[in-house]
């Protein structure tokens, strides 16, 4: 069976109006679409309804995708804002899901405590700030590159260079706490 | 040990385990999504709508013509229309508007003449 490419499975959905094509494209990306929204919203149900939202979104536009783009990015980028106006509207009451995470503490001066029992990754990845997270999401998760990450954050190439950067120091700060003897011994 | 890496190793780290996320099953996601994508229009309604706006205005013209107080001169029309000259580009003329008109109607109803 011949897989169709995603700009086959587009031309299909504008000139033939075969929804079935974009249920394929749907299929093909929810999975990238919606881990990266639970990343960054941290609440699985959230993270749920903002990709069908944008997945919704992007059927409504889908004749303003330019055919030499890359869907996914496009796509992150619907997503990305989707994130933002849910956080805009919500700003008050907005939650970041740490109760998802096991043994979080988040310390009331603002700066992040280093997280003593911290093994996984993805725990440590949950810790850091909203910028850094999105930026190693997208760069380390969903292999776009730095100017597509870019281009879906809506900041300069400069900046997720910068964020990954620090990210990467945190994470390793981190992990490295995590593993240090005391750390387990505590545990035992 | 996180502490004993190097930038390197842990470049090479973080690049294997933030690949390896797990595949988030669909398990109905897409459904859901499809269930409120609006529904396609219905084939026959427009089709049949062009149908009876041409067949009013042929009935329009046809009691238009009957009506008319004044007598229009067919035959020296036709005598006109006869001639080569007039003959080639009249022909043409309709040709052209009947292909144009063609494709226009076409296009304009792509999805619904082209869906597979």
């Amino acid at each position: 069976m011949i897989e169709l490419t995603d700009q086959q499975l587009i031309d299909l959905v504008l000139k033939a109006g075969n929804q079935r094509a974009f249920g394929v494209l749907v299929n093909r990306h929810q999975s990238g679409l919606r881990a990266s929204l639970r990343q960054w919203c941290r609440n699985d149900a959230l993270a749920d309804d903002l990709a069908q939202e944008t997945l919704l979104k992007a059927f409504r536009k889908l004749d303003s995708f330019q055919a030499n783009a890359k869907l996914s990015t496009w796509l992150y980028r619907i997503a990305y804002n989707t994130f933002l106006d849910y956080k805009k509207i919500k700003k008050n009451s907005f939650h970041d899901g740490l109760d998802d995470i096991d043994n979080v503490h988040v310390a009331s001066d603002g700066h992040m405590e280093q997280l003593h029992q911290a093994r996984d990754l993805k725990q440590a990845v949950a810790q850091l700030p909203e910028a850094q997270r999105q930026s190693i999401d997208l760069c380390y998760t969903q292999g776009f590159s730095h100017s597509e990450a870019a281009d879906i954050l809506q900041c300069p190439v400069g900046s997720v260079k910068s964020h990954i950067q620090r990210a990467k120091q945190k994470l390793k700060d981190l992990l490295s706490v995590a593993s240090l003897p005391q750390a387990k011994g505590a545990e035992e | 040990m996180m502490t004993q890496m190097n930038d390197q190793e842990f470049e090479q780290f973080l690049q294997q385990q933030m690949q390896q996320s797990d595949y988030i099953e669909d398990d109905g996601f897409t459904a859901a999504l499809m269930a409120q994508l609006p529904a396609k229009p219905r084939r026959s309604s427009a089709v049949k709508a062009k149908l009876w706006v041409l067949l009013t205005a042929i009935l329009s013209c046809a009691i238009v013509w009957n009506v008319l107080p004044v007598q229009i001169p067919v035959a020296d029309i036709m005598q006109a229309l006869s001639q080569p000259l007039v003959n080639i580009w009249l022909y043409a003329g309709m040709a052209a508007s009947l292909m144009a008109g063609s494709v226009l109607i076409l296009w304009n109803d792509r999805s619904r003449f082209f869906e597979l």
